[in-house]
């Protein structure tokens, strides 16, 4: 276990195009997908070069992070008077998919970043999402730290302590009013190292039951530690580990709500990333068992043509294969219009009970979860069948070829797609509206029943 | 729904086609091997995570007489049916497929030395097996063109047989004590010969670097002008498809015992996980994912695929098995029998390694982050899988069946590989 707070790297983009030149190019109609794609094209190709070496040395990608961040990428969807670009969703959702097949693990890296500044543009909450869309313009990126592992996992759950009244008094005479202090442990904090702010949940002790407060902080404060961590076989440079908050100061006009129409709507823009990254994954596994194709001499007695390029065999694995990639791109884009128009819907809705928001979230959540779902399973069976192509060498561990796999499959567990797969049911037959929030739980019964075991997530 | 609470270990897997055998022999052996599979069983993801080739493990599986389970009781061994073996191949590909695959070579000797027409190559086998003798193979190449070898046996100007050549995906080579290798001779044909590994002028490496079963010490093995005794030189070489004992339907038998068996490891081992879960969905319909019905109804997929593979397994069994009765009696094989066994083989191989790969991919599906830590390595099962599925690629054994159904073209029965000669 290392914190690897100290690691960060600001390496200057060289001549890769920036944020201002996109800007100054667009019309008032906003970009055109030819712009997007032109401008970002080099700025992709620059993150993918390292990729496969990054994977290989367990090195997570800032230099590759400060590439996107000056091009723009993190502010693309911002709205032009917000500062931004003003893409679409359905535009940032093909924009994730490149990015994707240029590096899978930094779309799922930046999905709080996406989630939550389509939140606050959306319904915008005051002075925190003024604040916040001003940072995003600047460049700035937020990620979240929302998940708890068990006590019985040795880890704190997330305490907001009020700041005692000296404390704000003083803080608020060098003009940094500070209201509380947040002390415990998260996990899953995906892109956090990535980040300059994090979105935390945390509870007073003794009012658990009001439900979590949802407090920004600032990444770099020295009480928050951020740890590289998660050991999954796949997207293992996401990130996404621990992080350990010491008395960590937070300041006025830093907490926001989650429980509102744009909150819940802002699952739907995870599962956009998530699905543009399965989708993305699937294109470079594509790309690679065709260049693995062509290039291949070794042959069967029993094979169809005197190499695999010219086996029609094998053209119809890669046949299929492409047809699942090219068609989960379509998904995603299609999905992703619905979204935007949802949080369109709800724009002026306050009520998470309004027939209005209801409607809108249903719509949204269908969607995403029917796109997921069919995604997830064409990037899985895309990224085992392009191994039909080939023999042994296929399997060489120095190909890397199996990583797709294990990157999609690690994507696909997210929020568990048979539940999902159940809601979608339930809507259908019983016109249920589907849960407003997807997240994992401790069971307390279990807790109380046997504190000591470290069983995990 | 009622918790099980008094449920905390697997039921017995081997009984999932109710075709456990009931013979004494075959009680026998299991008793003393079931400990030696469970060390195996327990040790296998972390002897894959730090990359140990456990000899001992080879040693001590031939030591409870897994080696020589075919091998009759008066030769040293336990004189089990094809079957009875069949059984045991599986369970150990359930503790672990890597051991099935680096035994391949010597289950495949053993099963050519049972039905050997020369009785004193019979004897002189029949007792080293009974002995515990493992054996390996070095027959693979790479850069020849297909079907042509450059590995040479050929006799020095003294009369001595001597190897050289390279030799890749040399399975089992590490654990073993003897060779079978592949060679031409000095007329270019085809000619085979066992040598100890003790020989002079023999190189074994472990650099087969594959992203599963990465513990079948596959790699290279070369043989620099090594002497090999005369009586082990076989003319005419291996695996002309002539005898099925040796033929692909054999070799195919063993990667779907792996495969069969990795089915059932990953019911086991996705079984033992939901059981101990303490975390779920903020939607599911249980407090503990064990009585979560999604959870159980992902299990039960899981649990079907798995018989689908069993039965597809036992299909090849009793077949293969008759066969090489018939085979090891003298009896002269009709074409259309070999023809049946093969189109039997190459159905159940598209059905098992189909059926694995989709349960080693979905059985994630019980939910759950932990399932992906690596030091849970279940990720293993597929990248097992799918390493063995990719050693004869399953579009052109379908080609196969699907030329046989409308042209009743008979199933090739040899496999080679190798480079096209003039491609760039």
């Amino acid at each position: 276990m290392t914190d690897t707070t100290h690691l960060e790297h600001r390496t200057a983009p060289s001549s890769l195009p920036t944020f201002d030149e996109l800007r100054a190019a667009i019309g008032p109609a906003g970009p055109t997908d030819a712009q997007l794609t032109a401008h970002f094209a080099p700025v992709f190709a620059a993150v993918a070069a390292g990729s496969a070496q990054r994977e290989q040395d367990h090195e997570l990608a800032f230099a590759a992070l400060e590439h996107l961040r000056g091009a723009g990428f993190t502010r693309v969807r911002l709205g032009r008077d917000h500062g931004g670009i003003g893409a679409s969703l359905p535009q940032l959702a093909d924009l994730l998919v490149e990015l994707a097949a240029a590096d899978s693990n930094l779309p799922q890296a930046l999905h709080g970043h996406f989630m939550f500044t389509e939140q606050h543009e959306n319904e915008p909450q005051g002075a925190v999402s003024e604040w916040w869309l001003a940072e995003v313009a600047a460049g700035k990126i937020f990620g979240n730290a929302l998940v708890e592992l068990p006590p019985s996992a040795g880890r704190r759950p997330v305490h907001w302590i009020d700041a005692d009244p000296d404390t704000v008094q003083a803080a608020a005479a060098t003009g940094t009013t500070e209201v509380a202090r947040l002390t415990g442990d998260k996990f899953y904090s995906t892109g956090a190292i990535f980040a300059d702010y994090l979105l935390v949940s945390a509870v007073r002790p003794g009012l658990e039951e009001d439900g979590p407060i949802f407090a920004i902080i600032d990444a770099r404060d020295p009480g928050v530690q951020r740890i590289d961590d998660w050991n999954g076989f796949g997207q293992r440079l996401t990130a996404s580990g621990t992080t350990t908050l010491d008395h960590v100061p937070v300041r006025a006009q830093r907490t926001q709500e989650f429980n509102v129409p744009t909150g819940v709507l802002a699952y739907t823009v995870l599962w956009i990333v998530l699905a543009a990254t399965q989708a993305g994954i699937g294109a470079t596994a594509l790309a690679e068992i065709t260049a693995f194709v062509r290039g291949r001499r070794r042959t069967y007695d029993h094979a169809t043509a005197e190499t695999p390029a010219e086996d029609p065999l094998v053209h119809q694995v890669i046949g299929a294969v492409s047809a699942k990639v090219g068609s989960a791109r379509h998904i995603v884009r299609g999905a992703a219009a619905v979204v935007e128009e949802s949080f369109l819907q709800v724009r002026g809705h306050t009520d998470l009970e309004d027939p209005v928001v209801l409607q809108a979230h249903a719509r949204a959540n269908i969607a995403l979860s029917e796109a997921t779902l069919v995604v997830s399973d064409l990037i899985l069976e895309a990224t085992n069948q392009i191994f039909e192509s080939g023999g042994a060498s296929a399997t060489d561990a120095s190909r890397q070829l199996h990583q797709h796999w294990l990157n999609a499959r690690t994507i696909a567990s997210h929020t568990p797609l048979i539940y999902r797969t159940q809601a979608v049911g339930d809507y259908r037959i019983n016109g249920a509206i589907p849960p407003f929030h997807s997240t994992a739980r401790n069971s307390a019964a279990a807790e109380a029943a046997t504190p000591s075991t470290t069983e995990g997530a | 729904m009622t918790t099980t609470a008094e449920r905390t270990t697997a039921p017995s897997s081997a009984a999932s086609t109710g075709s456990e055998p009931s013979g004494q022999a075959y009680r026998t052996v299991r008793e003393r091997l079931a400990p030696v599979f469970a060390a195996i069983a327990d040790s296998a993801a972390e002897r894959e995570a730090e990359h140990i080739i456990d000899r001992d493990a080879v040693r001590r599986l031939a030591a409870a007489g897994f080696t020589s389970l075919r091998v009759p009781v008066e030769y040293g061994g336990a004189g089990l049916s094809f079957a009875e073996q069949a059984q045991l191949i599986v369970e150990l590909a359930a503790a672990d497929s890597n051991l099935v695959q680096a035994l391949r070579a010597h289950l495949i000797n053993q099963e050519n030395v049972l039905g050997h027409p020369d009785p004193v190559f019979r004897n002189r086998w029949l007792r080293r097996l009974g002995d515990g003798a493992v054996v390996g193979n070095a027959v693979t190449e790479i850069n020849n063109a297909v079907g042509e070898g450059t590995t040479t046996l050929v006799q020095d100007a003294e009369g001595t047989w001597r190897l050289n050549g390279t030799k890749y995906y040399s399975t089992g080579t590490l654990y073993a004590d003897w060779i079978i290798v592949a060679a031409v001779d000095a007329q270019g044909e085809e000619i085979a010969a066992t040598v100890s590994v003790n020989a002079p002028g023999i190189t074994r490496l472990d650099d087969w670097d594959g992203f599963g079963q990465q513990l079948t010490a596959s790699g290279t093995t070369v043989f620099e002008n090594t002497p090999v005794e005369a009586e082990e030189v076989y003319t005419g070489g291996l695996d002309d498809g002539t005898r099925v004992a040796t033929g692909q339907a054999s070799w195919q038998f063993l990667h779907l015992a792996a495969l069969t068996g990795i089915a059932e490891a990953i019911v086991r081992d996705v079984s033992a996980y939901v059981r101990g879960r303490r975390r779920s969905f903020s939607h599911g319909t249980a407090e503990l994912p064990r009585d979560d019905a999604q959870v159980l109804q992902v299990v039960g997929e899981l649990s079907s695929a798995a018989f689908a593979a069993r039965a597809a397994f036992e299909s090849v069994v009793s077949a293969l098995g008759g066969v090489l009765e018939r085979e090891a009696a003298g009896e002269d094989l009709p074409e259309e029998d070999t023809n049946a066994l093969y189109v039997r083989v190459y159905q159940a191989q598209q059905v098992i390694a189909k059926n694995v790969l989709a349960a080693a991919t979905h059985l994630f599906e019980v939910g759950g982050a932990s399932a992906l830590s690596q030091s849970r390595r279940l990720d293993r099962h597929w990248r097992n899988a799918r390493v063995l599925a990719n050693h004869n690629p399953l579009i052109y054994r379908s080609r196969l069946l699907g030329d046989w159904e409308v042209n009743a073209t008979p199933p090739a029965r040899s496999y080679r590989i190798g480079s096209v000669p003039n491609a760039q």
